[in-house]
């Protein structure tokens, strides 16, 4: 399912939680949606799940919109950061509900789903922990067989087994049944292993959208001891710099190849290009949006 | 083409039934205690008709088990609107609004009518099984049934309402109660304001506001009753099926626009007290109003302490000073509400309505203070008076001939001609209290009451010849033309002699007291000699009538009294015959004439 968003405007009173957000998901990919906190990606992902009507712009999963859309929405699976269960329900109640909302549920994948998920099944939710309940939430959502995966802060609260046992589960989805996933997360390191596609949201705008590896590939840091009384050359377009002595750390944007061959015919003493985490890269590049790492002196 | 689908969703009606089924099970076990419960109960002892049974339950434990179900009910089913989880959860499921709302609404009613049904069969299986006789056209079973599940309807539709305006657990019933009794509430403290500064003012003409008040309308209107008549024998009936009816189309009809409501309603407002956004001004405006006149009663019944007898300008000036009080806590409480925060003082758009609905206050009381709709003069034009209501001095009459009614019109100019010293005689304590009640042509009614001075002589011996003319004795003392003995269950004459603190009786035969009406009673009753009533404590009053009052019984449970004046001559002569000694008030010393 590919989900385009245009425009998509949001205000709660005088605040703007979505400021024209633009965004496509491919059908087919892992989207990670990337922001610091208050940037709006709950905001957004409540949109794209028919929870909130946008003020403006629009929101087509497939060509068709979302809100008010109940076949759309069928196709759709939602895990947010705290999953809403009813209070006295167990796994097979879910399941039982479930079944009866959503068309393409499937029982023999939630039994076969069974194995992947150590839960009993006819114990209260409510009284599952917080990883658990996550758990059951996965359970679910996969035997719906989506075509969209909306997660928010998905593995929160997940061992690291588990962790790597949901992800390869989805992964399996995404390869065999081409699923589309939309995944907002702080867990930058895990969703680099994961995402083909990134959006970083700051302020309800999308900053920047891009292939992870086209991503990776025009923002680079280089080490660099610059020849005596040499200057940096002035047409390259840093975004960072530190280093103490001679040694200079640069974060610069730009393919890796052209900015080393860029500096390297200043004759530096030394100089090598690194690549950048997804981390690092939205460290620096919410840098310039007035998100950077402040040094408080307490 | 729709389908059926995007009306109705059965997975989310069944979950949300059985969620809920303490609700239903609860409600249902209340019914089977007071219908085929009290009937088994009972029926050791004395049967009763079955109708019996079924309308009393439904005019007495209805009234309250309806709205309570109700408001469960609704508040149950639509609970998940009142958490962001379970809005988000709910909102995000496909399912559209139009069949979450069909299917979340039919769970919360469909089990109650089911319940209904279950208690109806209930019932006449015991109804069949204890031997229980039913009379009467129609079953009272089913009139309960009917009843009962009407009223649930009505209040059932503005619970469902309620739910959908606010988004917060804690005000959905507190909204609900308010509706259900808030205009009825209001009404009665704007009307101490007209109360307080309209000459004459006597209330009335706000029956609207109990209409418009579901819960105090149909406690206050339905109620069973009995009839006799011969093939049927005893039947049993409710009465106030109009009410019944109209909340309950008033009940289905607000379902649709609580539907409306939940189209537009953000499923952001999740834990708001008011949930649909334009009417958070309309809430918070309406609570400046309300609070302007509750509070602004109360302060200044608490801080001025007033004299209600002579309310001018000055009173005024205080009422709309504490009304304004009043509003301000309104204004400032609501949004306070709103925002969810204290901190609401700064910005000038809640000043400015506050000041709005402090002038809307003012503007109230100020047109009360100076009569812009003329309402303390307007007296109806003879033309259109069918019938008129006039009481004083603790008597009351009604008359519909053109000269008591002129008469009466009179006494009305007078009393508004004298207004200032008619409101200083109610400080200083020396009026008689007066009421009038023109019922006119149109259906409309007309009421007003004044303390008229005692010194006031015109309006005195208007009042007299108004109310002891002998149409209107016989009128006021509902006498019979002719008794006979057979009639006469007890007839005493109470009596009192100078210096003697005791009360005398004096039993008479049923003769002798079918003698003393026909032959006394009646032909000075109907001369005006008999049955005059006094308007005050004056020596004249004292010196005109005797310490004596004939009291008799009838057969039919009905009681007539009377005391004698001097003008009362056969009367009197007739009592000093049967051996009672008359006395005026005057020589015995006492204000009122003695009584049993």
């Amino acid at each position: 399912m590919k989900l385009e968003l245009s425009g998509v405007t949001k205000r709660f009173g005088a605040h703007t939680a979505l400021d024209a957000l633009a965004m496509t998901v491919p059908s087919g990919a892992v989207y990670g949606l990337v922001g610091p906190n208050g940037a709006g990606k709950t905001t957004a992902i409540r949109c794209v799940m028919g929870v909130l009507r946008p003020d403006a712009g629009s929101i087509l999963a497939d060509g068709a919109p979302v809100y008010e859309n109940a076949a759309v929405k069928s196709r759709m699976a939602w895990i947010p950061d705290e999953v809403f269960y009813y209070p006295q329900a167990s796994v097979n109640d879910m399941m039982h509900f479930y079944r009866r909302i959503y068309p393409d549920f499937d029982t023999e994948r939630f039994e076969k789903l069974a194995e992947a998920f150590p839960l009993d099944r006819k114990a209260q939710i409510r009284r599952f922990s917080r990883g658990m309940k996550k758990q059951a939430a996965f359970w679910l959502a996969l035997s719906i067989k989506p075509e969209l995966l909306v997660l928010d802060e998905p593995v929160d609260g997940l061992d690291p087994v588990m962790r790597r046992q949901i992800w390869s589960l989805l992964l399996a989805d995404v390869a065999e049944r081409g699923t589309s996933v939309l995944v907002s997360s702080h867990n930058l390191r895990e969703l680099e292993d994961v995402c083909d596609r990134v959006g970083v949201i700051s302020r309800g705008r999308m900053l920047l959208e891009r292939g992870l590896s086209e991503l990776q590939e025009n923002i680079c840091k280089i080490q660099l001891v610059p020849r005596e009384g040499a200057d940096i050359p002035p047409e390259l377009e840093i975004i960072h710099a530190s280093g103490q002595g001679r040694l200079k750390t640069l974060i610069v944007r730009g393919a890796p190849e052209k900015v080393l061959a860029r500096i390297e015919a200043e004759g530096p003493v030394f100089a090598d290009a690194l690549p950048l985490t997804l981390e690092e890269i939205f460290i620096y590049e919410l840098g310039g949006e007035g998100h950077e790492v402040r040094e408080i002196t307490l | 083409m729709r389908s059926a689908r995007s009306l109705f969703n059965s997975a989310v009606f069944w979950k949300t039934v059985k969620r809920f089924w303490p609700i239903w099970a609860l409600y249902a076990f209340v019914w089977v205690l007071r219908m085929p419960g009290r009937m088994i109960s009972a029926s050791a002892q004395a049967l009763r008709d079955a109708s019996w049974y079924a309308v009393t339950a439904a005019s007495e434990t209805a009234m309250w088990l309806c709205p309570a179900a109700a408001l469960a009910a609704a508040l149950a089913v639509f609970s998940h609107l009142y958490s962001e989880r379970s809005a988000n959860f709910y909102a995000a499921l496909p399912v559209g609004r139009r069949a979450m709302f069909i299917s979340c609404a039919a769970a919360g009613i469909v089990p109650l009518l089911a319940a209904n049904l279950a208690v109806l069969a209930l019932s006449y299986v015991t109804k069949f099984a204890v031997g229980i006789p039913e009379s009467g056209p129609w079953s009272g079973l089913w009139i309960w049934f009917a009843a009962v599940s009407l009223e649930l309807l009505a209040y059932y539709g503005l619970a469902v309402l309620c739910a959908m305006l606010t988004g917060h657990k804690v005000v959905m019933p507190l909204l609900f109660a308010a509706v259900n009794i808030a205009a009825v509430c209001l009404a009665s403290v704007a009307e101490s304001v007209p109360a307080t500064f309209s000459y004459g003012y006597a209330g009335g003409g706000w029956d609207w506001a109990t209409d418009l008040s579901p819960l105090i309308a149909l406690v206050s209107n339905v109620w069973w009753e009995s009839s006799y008549s011969a093939p049927d024998g005893m039947t049993y009936g409710l009465v106030g099926w109009n009410y019944i009816l109209a909340y309950g189309i008033l009940g289905a009809l607000l379902l649709p626009l609580a539907y409306a409501c939940y189209r537009r309603r953000a499923m952001e407002s999740a834990g708001d007290v008011v949930a649909i956004a334009p009417l958070r001004p309309v809430f918070k405006y309406f609570a400046g109003l309300a609070c302007g006149f509750l509070l602004g009663a109360l302060f200044y019944e608490v801080f001025f302490s007033p004299d209600r007898s002579d309310a001018g300008v000055g009173e005024a000036l205080q009422y709309s000073l504490c009304m304004a009080a009043g509003a301000f806590i309104g204004v400032f409480a609501a949004e306070m509400l709103l925002k969810k925060r204290f901190a609401v003082f700064r910005g000038k758009g809640s000043y400015i309505g506050w000041l709005a609905v402090t002038a809307l206050c003012a503007a109230f009381v100020f047109g009360c203070v100076y009569d812009v709709t003329g309402y303390e003069k307007r007296i109806p034009g003879a033309d259109e008076v069918e019938t008129v209501v006039i009481s004083g001095g603790g008597e009351r009459a009604e008359l519909g001939d053109d000269e008591s009614i002129g008469l009466v019109r009179g006494l009305h100019a007078l009393a508004i001609e004298n207004e200032d010293e008619n409101r200083a005689a109610r400080s200083r304590g020396t009026f008689v209290y007066c009421t009038i009640s023109y019922q006119l042509y149109d259906g409309g009614r007309l009421e007003r009451r004044y303390w008229i001075s005692e010194g006031l002589t015109d309006g005195l011996e208007l009042l007299d010849e108004i109310l002891n003319s002998p149409l209107a004795i016989m009128q006021r003392m509902n006498a019979r033309n002719g008794v006979t003995p057979g009639m006469v269950a007890d007839c005493t004459v109470y009596y009192r002699l100078p210096d003697d603190r005791q009360t005398l009786a004096k039993k008479l035969s049923a003769e002798e007291c079918a003698a003393l009406y026909n032959e006394c009673i009646y032909p000075e009753l109907r001369e005006g000699e008999l049955g005059r009533v006094g308007f005050s404590e004056s020596d004249a009053y004292l010196a005109e009538n005797y310490d004596c009052t004939i009291g008799i019984e009838y057969s039919s449970g009905e009681y007539f009294a009377v005391t004698p004046g001097v003008g009362a001559e056969k009367t009197a002569e007739r009592l000093r015959e049967l051996g009672v000694e008359l006395h005026t008030l005057e020589e015995t010393g006492y204000a009122f004439p003695a009584v049993n």
